[in-house]
């Protein structure tokens, strides 16, 4: 596992993974009037091609079903593929979230029946965390999975769940017992999607497409032998969890998305006026040192805290400046592209944790102002 | 992106995070004892000098041979220079580094170096031109100590980096110039950096309303888009080490990132910033004064 950028083995496994996308990655582009059935298929057979050719879960250990490698691997495959312009899999909330989650807090029954599923690309997870009271406030969580012989029922509402149509499980934050603190009472659970008790209605959104959904849970079940870490232990996971999501992992494919924007913004716009002293082209070069710096700090065992905070907030503001600029650039070559990111754009600084919330955890814990 | 070898470090070296935490250790002890001020920057500040050139941290970026990475490499030395900057100290520390890097024949520890630049208006800039010893200068192609240019006039905007302005031969090489760039723009975000630390902590403190203004999200808010500037601006000095052709871009952004964050330190004290002996505004002279040497720097290497 390699400590910084500048390691010999990363040049090399860099080249490795060019040569691999080189021919792997044009055989799964995605068309541009691909339907949406072909594109997730597609998606869902780059996902099993990235395993079969030895490239996922990198950094998970080897005991997982992982390379054992570490983030700056990671980081390299993601900026590779978007070099090549390969799809982006359908298996992100198990790889980034429900993996580290249960080979983190899970026991080893957990560990064997899920991991290796997540790994070779099987089984497509979903994130249940957001609900219709509960979005920044996600200690306010009201779904209940009440404990009955060996297995909860659970009952209540998710919204703006990405993958939610398609995916197999659900990393479920839920409500076990009511208690005083409200952070007491919650629990992981990792809830089958494909039963009766549980509906996926799709979520129309601004940009006119359905993509996400919400998820209405009339008493379905998820054995017991499924929750992950102890009962009345969810929040602590789900703070690890959102931690992850927040990090240079997703940097890494905002970076991406942003680094496709660049690319025709640069058509749109005079030169210049990207690359001047704080342009949208300057701060994308700094993001990626950002995240390269926070990176290397993690994957040393360092005290990452203060450079990984700020990636999200840095990244979701940069993404909107970006479409925005392309918008009022007035190309008429690109102006349905603008229309449409600058609306995809907004839920950049509202998922996972809106930049308010983010500018707040950043005062209290980086800086420690009184809260 | 195209790349695959020599890939640089992001971050400084294990040896380098020590030196680093060593030196700033350092530079707090024998610097906090007077607050920021008239009186900080008028004092003697020989003892401090020799004490630094005895430990060697006048000599970090001699290597084997000019402008090669000894014990330090670029990135090193621009953590150094920041820490360096967090005083606001008015001594040549960083300029004798960033000409001793490109010396041939080194001179004894001790000695005070600085530069001379040619700036847009074909004067000199040389920083510190009243306290030094000699200015590396290209003579037979390469840089060696001359005697200092008489200043006929001065900018003495930031007390943190006097600025004599003189007419008459100077001049650095450009690889030279971009370390000037690159090291002198590290000072600045060590600059920011302190305003913004001295912001929280006066955030903690300061009373309005019954509550710490820290606690305050408007204010909270502010201090955390400092945080983000901050760490932003060392990315771009990250960037700069790691790419020196893009050491110009990279070097602007840092400034006016530390330029935003200085700003907004001002703003956080509120009034008593506004006053002469409020605390505030020497880190952001130094972001301004700082921006005139870099920009010459760059302007005729890149």
């Amino acid at each position: 596992m390699a400590t910084s950028f500048a390691d010999r083995e990363v040049a090399r496994f860099r080249r490795d993974v060019r040569r691999w996308l080189g021919t792997a990655a044009p055989r799964f582009a995605v068309p541009a009037d691909a339907t949406e059935e072909r594109e997730l298929d597609l998606r869902r057979a780059w996902e099993r091609e990235v395993h079969r050719a030895g490239f996922s879960c990198l950094s998970w250990r080897m005991e997982h079903g992982g390379r054992g490698l570490g983030p700056i691997e990671e980081f390299v495959f993601s900026e590779e593929c978007a070099e090549a312009g390969a799809p982006e899999g359908l298996g992100r909330v198990g790889r980034l979230l429900a993996g580290p989650a249960i080979f983190g807090h899970g026991d080893a029954r957990l560990r064997d029946r899920f991991l290796p599923r997540i790994v070779e690309g099987v089984d497509i997870w979903c994130q249940g965390f957001s609900e219709p009271s509960a979005g920044s406030d996600l200690a306010a969580v009201r779904t209940t999975a009440q404990r009955e012989a060996g297995c909860y029922r659970v009952v209540g509402r998710k919204l703006w769940t990405s993958f939610a149509h398609y995916a197999d499980l659900c990393l479920l934050l839920a409500r076990t017992s009511p208690s005083e603190d409200r952070h007491d009472g919650l629990t992981m659970l990792c809830l089958p999607m494909r039963q009766a008790g549980v509906s996926v209605r799709r979520v129309r959104q601004i940009t006119g497409r359905s993509e996400f959904a919400e998820i209405l849970f009339e008493g379905a079940e998820v054995p017991v032998e499924q929750r992950i870490g102890d009962e009345g232990g969810g929040w602590a996971i789900a703070m690890s969890v959102l931690g992850s999501e927040r990090g240079a992992g997703f940097a890494a494919l905002a970076l991406k998305t942003m680094g496709d924007d660049l690319r025709v913004l640069r058509h749109c716009v005079p030169q210049g006026e990207l690359d001047s002293d704080l342009g949208p082209g300057t701060r994308f070069q700094l993001l990626r040192w950002q995240a390269m710096r926070a990176i290397e700090t993690t994957a040393g065992g360092r005290d990452a805290l203060a450079s990984t905070s700020i990636l999200k907030l840095v990244w979701s503001e940069l993404v909107q400046e970006i479409v925005r600029r392309g918008f009022e650039s007035g190309c008429r070559e690109h102006e349905a592209r603008w229309r449409d990111r600058l609306l995809d754009a907004r839920e950049t600084t509202i998922a996972s944790g809106t930049s308010e919330i983010q500018r707040t955890i950043i005062g209290d814990r980086v800086l420690g102002l009184p809260r | 992106m195209k790349d695959i070898e020599g890939r640089s470090a992001a971050t400084a070296s294990a040896i380098g995070r020590e030196a680093v935490d060593a030196f700033s250790r350092l530079l707090r002890d024998r610097t906090s004892s007077v607050p920021l001020g008239d009186e900080y920057f008028s004092r003697d500040r020989g003892p401090l000098w020799s004490e630094l050139a005895a430990a060697g941290w006048t000599c970090v970026a001699d290597g084997p041979r000019p402008g090669a990475d000894g014990d330090f490499g670029l990135l090193e030395l621009a953590s150094l220079a920041e820490q360096w900057g967090r005083t606001l100290v008015p001594l040549p520390l960083v300029e004798t580094i960033a000409v001793r890097r490109w010396m041939a024949s080194r001179p004894p520890p001790d000695r005070r170096l600085s530069y001379a630049l040619v700036s847009a208006e074909d004067e000199h800039l040389v920083p510190f031109a009243d306290r030094i010893d000699a200015v590396g200068a290209v003579r037979d192609g390469e840089i060696r100590c001359v005697q200092p240019p008489v200043p006929a006039g001065w900018d003495l905007f930031a007390p943190s980096m006097p600025i004599g302005l003189a007419r008459g031969p100077g001049g650095l090489s450009v690889p030279a110039r971009i370390d000037v760039a690159i090291l002198t723009t590290a000072t600045a975000v060590g600059a920011a950096a302190s305003a913004l630390e001295a912001a929280v902590g006066y955030a903690k403190l300061r009373r309005q309303f019954g509550r710490p203004i820290g606690s305050f999200q408007a204010v909270k808010h502010r201090l955390a888009d400092m945080h983000a500037r901050v760490e932003m601006s060392r990315s771009a000095l990250a960037w700069a080490c790691a790419d020196r052709m893009s050491s110009g871009r990279a070097t602007r952004a840092a400034l006016a990132l530390s330029l935003r964050t200085a700003e907004d330190a001002v703003q956080v004290h509120g009034g008593i910033a506004y006053s002469w002996e409020g605390p505030a505004h020497w880190p952001l002279r130094h972001v301004m004064a700082v921006r005139r040497i870099v920009l010459a720097a760059i302007a005729s290497a890149l």
